[in-house]
């Protein structure tokens, strides 16, 4: 569930747009460490620095196969984080939000009596 | 004539404007708003709430009351009346808020209504003076949050 001190790790790791990248990167597929370093004009040390961050905040996992360290993206690693934010909605917001789920149901509403 | 009396006394201003763009037709968004039966199926429905009185007149000078309590909270109490109403255009209100019987907030509200490409357009402009840095007692965070880490705590042991 939703520990403090794991929203902090998965916040400090999206903070950065070359990690954000490289999360979006990783929604298509899993990818090596050279591939996710590509479009990057970064060492492969700094991509390191990214990947360990990720890592530490459970974003990713990789495994080393030979001399190839496949990077993956770990399934519903943001969802605590992206449920905290969805969270946070004034009650305005949170009222036309049922509004639209009101709206969005098929069934006809009741006849309105327009003057 | 008694007077709530405080030797500290705050205000917080605020003014929150909330617009939204809804794929149905102006028809049908104005009587979500003007329908009673539709109204309360979406106005005070939050799924940790409780409403045990809920009434709306809706015409100018006309009210409309939510009584409530949040799930493992505080009861809550909306009092609102529709000051200005002008068909399919717009719909302006005043509000007033009580949270455990505290007084916590007095509201004018505006919602605006407009037929554009997708659909209707709302916008929802609010002004409220919130009294005494008191909150709405509504706990998304502390409530459940606070109940499923005891609980996981627990089931991990």
């Amino acid at each position: 569930m939703l520990n403090p001190a794991e929203l902090d790790r998965i916040f400090k790791a999206l903070s950065d747009a070359t990690r954000r990248a490289m999360v979006e990167r990783l929604v298509r597929g899993p990818a090596s460490v050279s591939q996710l370093a590509e479009p990057f004009a970064m060492s492969l040390p700094a991509v390191h620095q990214h990947l360990a961050v990720l890592e530490d905040a459970g974003i990713v996992t990789s495994h080393k196969t030979g001399r190839v360290r496949t990077v993956q993206l770990a399934p519903d690693a943001l969802t605590s984080a992206g449920e905290w934010m969805g969270r946070q909605r004034l009650p305005a917001e949170r009222r036309l939000d049922r509004l639209g789920t009101f709206l969005a149901d098929p069934a006809p509403p009741s006849t309105s009596p327009h003057p | 004539m008694s007077a709530d009396t405080r030797t500290d006394s705050t205000v917080a201003h605020a003014t929150f404007v909330v617009e939204r763009t809804f794929d149905a037709s102006l028809d049908r968004v104005w009587d979500a708003f003007a329908v009673p039966e539709q109204h309360a199926q979406w106005f005070g429905a939050e799924d940790n709430f409780t409403a045990t009185e809920e009434s709306e007149d809706f015409r100018v000078g006309g009210g409309a009351v939510q009584d409530g309590q949040w799930h493992g909270g505080p009861t809550s109490r909306y009092v609102g009346t529709y000051t200005d109403i002008v068909d399919q255009q717009r719909i302006v209100s005043t509000y007033d808020m009580w949270v455990a019987g505290e007084h916590l907030s007095t509201s004018v509200t505006t919602t605006e209504f407009a037929a554009v490409d997708g659909g209707t357009r709302v916008t929802y402009t609010e002004h409220g003076v919130f009294l005494d840095g008191k909150d709405d007692g509504s706990q998304r965070e502390g409530g459940f949050a606070g109940i499923f880490d005891t609980l996981a705590a627990y089931l991990a042991r």
